[in-house]
């Protein structure tokens, strides 16, 4: 009995040496491994964190222009400037993307003073045309703000229904994808268009420059490893859209 | 006698034998007449009691009138002979009925013009003026003869006429039909008057003012004599009342009209009547009662139908009182339980009066009202007219009425409207242009209401309320769901330093209350309610508020935009409301102010929006410039 057990333990001697040979291999490839791992994500860190550190500089440095009106901003390691353009000031203005629909896009017809104050650079055409995306069956309520002869502000209500609804009662219908909106009841100020019932893009066209609508910021920021961001704002004259009409609530109106 | 002495003789020619007892009346006579003629008897003064035959039948006790005046000249004489026919009164001595003689003066009356009497003949069965008087029996045989029977002459009394005077003494023509009425302007509106009978009589006045008698009746009734005057031989007697001894109201007949009814009687018993005059006594009133319809869904009320088939809804009618005047006078009614009738119970209009206005109670939720009245005299109604004349209704029918409907449209609730601005919510807009209004009546004027749910709660349809309407389920979130309270706070006041924080809920009666802000925005963090009208002198204010904002009745003009949790104008008002700028609530929107005059609310919104472009173009420029789009990339 005893010696039976002695031969198996006899035999069983290299099984186990080989055994421990393999795992050993194993642990060894796994440890490299997860080396490896480690020091390539060492490396993305560090160029995140410069990159972090570029885009907030790049940030701020939006704001210093904001604030101060310097394009150039330095800060420890990193740096950025800022490339101001005013929106619009062509013949054509096109929205930014898609106008969701219920929201509204403001598209101003004079421009303003450095304090963002109204002012009295006003588009000099006497009618625009208004393009919605091809297909759209929606419906725009346009609301046309003007100054007249007298330095009285005035509103002229519009409203079109597309591709043939009749999703608002009462609009016109309008079966092409432009309209020609009249403005010559003063001096243009405003479009505030809202795309009811479907988005689209809208694009204003006149036959002469429209005045600016706001300004687009481009802060460009690099580190000196040579890690490069850019941040593109916009800045667009708005007001909330409830002083567009009288009466506005979230909920019942009675 | 005469026949009796006739048949004798009649017996003694015709060589008849007689018996014992006509022999001895014979003898008896001729005796008689040789005594007579030796005495020289008078013949009349005989009674006739010796000489009768008996009647059959025994004398009544009395029967006929034994009153005679003394004034009145009336001669008895004996009959002669036995009344057998069939007049009470002949000629005496005579077996011929006659009426021919008894007119003859009296006085001078012969023998033969004599008024003879027949027992037992009623009077009315005299020759004319001749009346049976006292007849008595022979006591003495206890035979129930008439033995001394005697008639007189009389004239009936005269019936000159009948007046009736006011209380000035002015007489009273008669009306046709001859007839009268108490409420006849000619009574100056009382009830004193007096009726004055004239009568005369033949035999003298005196035969009717000594043992006779003058009465005046009216509906079983005898109206109180007053006084006498005589003219000559005209008698007037006046009957009723004067002074503050006015005809009672327990006399009035209002139900008919009663015949005046004059008896007058001589002293003989001779009596006259004349119905001939009417007489009616009455309140005066005519009772009257209605009901009010509502022809709000018929636009309007149309004479004579259209309009008076429903019945309003009497908690919306609020229908408390109606007066019906003619000048100072006014006639209040008794507005029933149901709240929709009336009725005028004791206070009647008045007959005779023209020109009854009918006055609601200033409350009254009705307009454009029509009335339509027809008595119950009348086979057709009256329709347009807005009063009631109760001159042209035949008083003398039996208890007139008027009815006397009205129909209009029920006043409406107070309602809003915004002009020059749309009407937006995420949820659901009541508006409330009443079918009423005339002009103008939208929701918004020359502009869009858009809501997934907008309704016109009265029964002016939604499209007749709004021209340019967006709603159902794509019709949402047009209202910006973000710019509450902290919104503006952070966007305003944190990051551009702009507006002025009142940390309280406040209660403000003028801008000036509200401080001095550079920029003319104020946070108000709480409750805000605006007691007195807020002018605005700049070009631009806004007031946001994180609570509530109420505006109160006494408010006419709020200048600016306001923002708040939710928007409420309250109260009542004869003033419209006027918002000038725009309003923006995080919840609701609650408008309940309307008139005072509540008849206001048909035409006239109680609030209005006026939307003021100029606010949007003098906001402060640090907040208008915001961030619409952020891009980043490498």
């Amino acid at each position: 009995m005893i010696n039976k057990n002695q031969n198996l333990i006899k035999q069983n001697k290299g099984q186990i040496a080989i055994i421990v040979l393999l795992a050993s291999a194993i642990i060894l490839t796994l440890g490299l491994s997860v080396s490896k791992k480690t020091i390539t994500e060492t490396k993305i860190t560090t160029d995140e964190e410069s990159l972090k550190q570029v885009f907030n500089t790049a940030e701020s440095a939006i704001n210093n222009y904001l604030n101060t009106g310097v394009v150039n901003y330095t800060t420890e390691g990193s740096g950025a400037t800022v490339v101001s353009s005013v929106v619009g000031n062509s013949s054509s203005l096109v929205s930014e993307g898609q106008i969701l629909a219920n929201s509204n896009q403001l598209f101003w017809l004079v421009n303003h003073d450095t304090d963002n104050n109204i002012g009295s650079g006003y588009y000099t055409g006497t009618s625009v045309d208004l393009k919605v995306n091809d297909g759209f069956n929606g419906s725009l309520k346009i609301d046309y703000f003007y100054k007249d002869a007298g330095g009285n502000f005035g509103v002229k209500r519009l409203g079109y229904n597309f591709g043939g609804n009749d999703l608002v009662t009462g609009f016109s219908a309008n079966a092409s994808t432009t309209v020609t909106l009249d403005l010559t009841a003063g001096s243009p100020l405003l479009l505030s268009i809202i795309p009811l019932g479907a988005p689209t893009g809208l694009t204003l066209s006149g036959s002469s420059n429209f005045p600016g609508q706001g300004e687009e910021l481009i802060a460009s920021g690099s580190t000196g490893s040579d890690v490069k961001t850019q941040i593109k704002t916009r800045y667009i004259y708005q007001a909330p859209s409830f002083l567009m009409d009288a009466i506005t609530a979230r909920n019942i109106i009675q | 006698m005469r026949e009796y002495l006739g048949n004798i003789f009649r017996k003694i020619i015709k060589k008849n034998k007689i018996g014992f007892s006509d022999y001895f009346a014979v003898t008896t006579l001729v005796l008689v007449l040789v005594l007579s003629l030796i005495f020289k008897f008078n013949f009349n003064e005989l009674t006739d009691s010796r000489l009768f035959a008996a009647y059959d039948t025994p004398i009544p006790p009395t029967a006929v009138p034994t009153a005679v005046p003394t004034a009145v000249p009336t001669v008895a004489y004996n009959c002669p002979s036995r009344c057998s026919n069939n007049y009470g009164c002949k000629r005496a001595n005579s077996f011929t009925s006659s009426t021919a003689d008894c007119n003859s003066p009296i006085g001078t009356v012969s023998y033969s013009d004599d008024c003879s009497c027949n027992f037992n003949e009623a009077d009315a069965n005299c020759i004319a003026n001749c009346k049976c008087s006292t007849c008595t029996s022979d006591s003495a045989t206890l035979q129930a003869y008439r033995v001394s029977c005697s008639a007189l002459k009389d004239y009936a009394p005269v019936f000159g006429g009948l007046v009736i005077k006011n209380d000035s003494g002015v007489e009273v023509e008669t009306e046709a039909g001859n007839r009268n009425q108490i409420c006849q302007t000619e009574f100056n509106g009382n009830r004193s008057l007096t009726f004055e009978v004239t009568a005369s009589d033949q035999d003298g006045i005196t035969n009717i003012t000594s043992g006779g008698s003058v009465t005046l009746t009216w509906n079983g009734r005898t109206i109180p004599q007053l006084g006498y005057t005589e003219n000559g031989v005209v008698g007037v007697f006046t009957f009723g009342w004067t002074g503050v001894d006015t005809m009672s109201s327990s006399w009035d007949n209002s139900a008919a009209i009663y015949p005046l009814k004059v008896t007058i009687m001589d002293s003989v018993g001779t009596s006259i009547a004349d119905s001939s005059r009417s007489f009616k006594a009455w309140n005066c009133q005519i009772p009257i009662s209605g009901t009010i319809y509502d022809a709000t869904e018929a636009s309007q009320p149309f004479c004579p139908t259209n309009g008076f088939s429903k019945l309003p809804d009497s908690s919306v009618l609020n229908f408390t009182s109606l007066t019906f005047q003619n000048g100072p006078v006014t006639k209040n009614m008794t507005v029933n339980p149901d709240g929709i009738s009336y009725d005028s119970g004791s206070n009647g209009l008045t007959w005779g009066v023209d020109n009854y206005i009918p006055k609601f109670n200033d409350k009254i939720s009705l307009s454009d009202s029509v009335m339509k009245s027809q008595s119950s005299l009348e086979a057709d109604s009256t329709c347009g007219n807005w009063y009631l004349d109760t001159k042209n209704i035949d008083p003398y029918s039996s208890d007139p009425t008027i009815m006397a409907d009205f129909s209009g449209i029920l006043i409406q609730d107070p309602w809003w409207q915004a002009s020059g601005g749309g009407v937006i919510s995420n949820n659901k807009i009541n508006g409330q242009v009443p079918v009423t209004c005339t002009s103008n009546c939208k929701i918004s004027l020359s502009s869009l209401v858009s809501a997934p749910e907008v309704v016109n709660e009265t029964t002016k349809s939604l499209e007749d309320a709004q021209d340019w309407l967006y709603f159902g389920t794509s019709a949402i979130k047009l209202a910006n769901v973000n710019t509450n309270y902290n919104y503006f706070y952070n966007q305003f006041f944190v990051k551009k330093g702009v507006g002025t924080v009142i940390n309280s809920g406040t209660t403000i009666a003028n801008v000036g209350n509200l401080g001095s802000d550079t920029n003319s925005i104020y946070f108000i963090n709480g409750d805000l309610t605006i007691t007195g009208d807020i002018e605005n002198a700049n070009k631009f204010l806004m007031v946001i508020v994180s609570g509530d904002i109420t505006v109160t009745q006494d408010v006419k003009k709020v200048d600016g935009v306001l923002v708040a949790n939710n928007i409420y104008a309250i109260g009542e008002s004869d003033t419209q409301l006027v918002f000038n700028g725009s309003l923006f609530a995080f919840n609701n929107v609650d408008f309940s102010r309307g008139y005072i005059t509540r008849l206001t609310n048909n035409f006239t919104p109680a609030v209005v929006v006026n939307y003021d472009p100029k606010l949007m173009f003098n906001m402060p420029g640090s907040v208008v410039k915001i961030l619409t789009n952020w891009q980043w990339g490498n």
